[in-house]
């Protein structure tokens, strides 16, 4: 079979990094005369969301706290801050829970929701671990390279920092080495970053500054059979090194000063507070911006935290925190769908979004007023290639997940058990990329076209 | 107990990955790990002639018989103020306060916090290559400006010169060796062989002398030699 241009790109591209020499120039070049390019975005919501307040809602109405014996379900709707609506958001294809916000759900055309996915794990790291890679964890130990990593190496080295991440896990097992998520610190980290010298004054003067310059070019890589620094390490740092001194002069960082007046629209919009951007807000336009920059192609970035409510936290806290976390999503599509894609189109129409947890919370509240761990799971996928405003399976009594058919979506008692890798091939698929390394098939319902 | 020859084997491929660089540099003195007789060496100003000749049963350079590898964030923090007699990369972003840049930034340049990350990105990355660029533009100006107004006897970047100003050739090649062993634990040997394997140093620096303002001649070119030093992969990479 003849390889695609992709095939080639991904294959030329990994040879070379294996061979320790730069491929940008040649990735850039092709990629410019390819019109499919494509980004990602990687939502991770931490701590293990409620599947009840947002993406598997019920109507109290038809699931009352006199029937719990029974659905295995309390809504507690009731116990939610006032801002807060008592019943599910009818948000056109589907319902979505009072967390969902408004904002998101008017966006349920843009995005499907597959429900009753089976983590078959009640460990955080486990569940974490088995989203982002796409396979089970061996013990606590996260196996294989993360999806984002795998789509950033198909996607190719072209940009100046193919996949970054901020406050999520990032595995990097086998793909080249641009490919593992550059982890930025905190939001405000990135203009410093890009700036020389981390925008501090630099005293170098300009003919320092020339000598170096030629020095560096000159210098060419030692043998194969030489030490450490002529090994395929260090030719890759001296790689990046050229690269870094590309990235400082390209005035990227311009587009993640927040306080800066030409960002004052993008302040309005994600509602940004200048000193205060470790919110779930602030890290949607960071992805944005790392999008809409140029700086990279993939995202992987976690929008809600501290969700692990155990106690009565989960009434007050939870809903709150995935609210901003689902808006602050919702606020970064339609960022996306305003931002012109460089090959044509909104960006949006060439991002593929994933958002995922590491499971659900149980369907009743404990003792404490609060919810534990359950083992199954929602995800939220749309974007590039995904079919917007559709549901993917089911949860049953309890919110467990239940067997489907996954030709068409809906419970089968001889169906299967859907599993993250289910979601993350799809997103794959959905972009062109190759999943083999998943070895799961997509979900065909929810691809477009 | 007689050595399998797989063992003797290794050995020959490990000496064999000992060979200098196509651009002459000398090798590492700094020991074979297994070699316990033999005592590393500090980065020290101690003319590379009186140093300790490699115990006979060395091989000519270092052995290294295991994949290169890349420093740990913690351990680059910890060389810098060896290398640089005590500079440590701290900033005062505002508010009066000295921040340990290395330490803040350690999550950025994949140190994990074991609680999301708990194995250290050792990857050369294009952002390790980047800060180690800025904390070289910002250290070595320091310590070009220490050195310079520092007694001979004090001095750590430009040792073995009298006169710090002097663009002498000897001079710069002696201070050169001291560099490469203070940065790299490389003995550059004395001679033709050595003097090549620094000519691009030399160069370096004679270009970034002879291009300077009036007075800044010298501190220009070692400014330019220690930047180049700081960013040389074999700093991070052993």
């Amino acid at each position: 079979m003849t390889p695609t241009r992709r095939q080639f790109l991904t294959r030329s591209s990994a040879a070379l990094a294996a061979l320790g020499l730069s491929s940008t120039a040649l990735t850039r070049a092709a990629w410019g005369a390819e019109d499919n390019d494509h980004y990602f975005v990687f939502a991770y919501f931490e701590g293990g969301w409620d599947h009840l307040l947002a993406l598997d809602p019920r109507d109290p109405a038809e699931f009352r706290d006199a029937d719990m014996r029974e659905t295995g379900i309390q809504t507690a709707y009731d116990r939610l801050p006032p801002q807060f609506s008592r019943a599910p958001i009818d948000a056109g294809p589907f319902a979505l829970g009072p967390a969902a916000g408004d904002e998101l759900a008017a966006l349920a055309d843009q995005f499907s929701v597959v429900r009753g996915i089976n983590m078959a794990t009640l460990t955080h790291e486990v569940g974490r671990r088995y989203f982002i890679t796409g396979r089970a964890p061996s013990g606590l130990t996260a196996r294989g390279d993360a999806v984002a990593t795998l789509c950033a190496a198909q996607l190719g080295p072209d940009t100046p920092v193919p996949h970054l991440g901020h406050a999520t896990e990032s595995y990097n097992v086998d793909q080249p080495p641009f490919a593992g998520a550059l982890q930025v610190g905190a939001v405000e980290h990135v203009q410093y970053i890009l700036r020389d010298t981390l925008g501090l004054p630099t005293p170098v003067p300009p003919n320092v500054r020339g000598a170096l310059g030629a020095y560096w070019a000159k210098r060419t890589p030692c043998s194969p059979e030489a030490g450490a620094g002529a090994s395929r390490l260090a030719d890759q740092y001296r790689d990046n090194r050229a690269r870094a001194r590309q990235v400082v002069a390209s005035g990227l960082h311009r587009a993640f000063e927040f306080g800066a007046a030409e960002h004052a629209a993008l302040r309005a919009r994600y509602g940004l507070q200048v000193g205060a951007l470790e919110t779930p807000f602030g890290r949607a336009a960071l992805a944005a911006q790392a999008l809409k920059s140029g700086l990279s192609r993939v995202v992987s970035v976690a929008l809600s935290t501290q969700l692990d409510t155990h106690d009565a936290t989960w009434a007050t806290d939870h809903p709150t925190r995935l609210h901003d976390g689902l808006t602050a999503l919702a606020r970064l599509v339609n960022d996306l769908r305003e931002s012109p894609a460089p090959g044509g189109g909104s960006l949006w129409s060439r991002t593929t979004l994933v958002a995922f947890s590491e499971f659900g919370r149980t369907a009743r509240l404990n003792e404490r007023g609060g919810r534990d761990h359950l083992l199954g799971n929602c995800a939220l996928i749309g974007g590039a290639g995904v079919r917007g405003g559709r549901v993917f399976g089911a949860s049953g009594a309890g919110l467990s997940p239940l067997l489907v058919d996954l030709a068409t979506g809906a419970p089968s008692e001889a169906g299967a058990s859907l599993q993250p890798e289910h979601v993350l091939a799809t997103a794959m698929v959905a972009a062109g990329l190759d999943a083999s390394a998943l070895r799961s098939a997509p979900l065909e319902p929810l691809l477009a076209g | 107990m007689k050595r399998p020859a797989a063992l003797w084997g290794c050995m020959a491929l490990a000496a064999l990955a000992l060979m200098a660089c196509d651009d002459a540099r000398g090798p590492r003195s700094q020991p074979a790990a297994a070699d316990a007789t033999t005592p590393p060496h500090p980065p020290t100003d101690a003319p590379p002639e009186a140093d300790a000749a490699p115990p006979p049963s060395a091989a000519p350079s270092t052995p290294l018989a295991r994949a290169a590898g890349r420093m740990t964030v913690e351990a680059l923090a910890r060389s810098i103020p060896v290398i640089t007699g005590g500079l440590r990369w701290t900033e005062d972003f505002g508010g009066g306060v000295e921040t340990d840049v290395l330490q803040a930034l350690a999550p950025t340049l994949g140190a994990p916090d074991y609680l999301r990350v708990t194995e250290e990105n050792l990857e050369p990355s294009l952002i390790l290559a980047k800060f180690l660029n800025d904390a070289a533009q910002r250290l070595c100006v320091r310590w070009v400006e220490r050195d310079e107004a520092a007694a001979a006897a004090d001095r750590t970047l430009v040792v073995h010169a009298a006169d710090w100003e002097s663009r002498d050739d000897a001079a710069v090649r002696a201070a050169l060796r001291a560099l490469q062993l203070r940065f790299f634990g490389r003995r550059v040997p004395e001679g033709a062989a050595g003097d090549a394997a620094l000519e691009p140093l030399r160069a370096l620096f004679q270009d970034a002398s002879s291009t300077a303002a009036p007075g800044r001649e010298a501190g220009d070119g070692w400014l330019a030699v220690c930047i180049a030093h700081m960013t040389d992969p074999e700093l991070v990479i052993y």
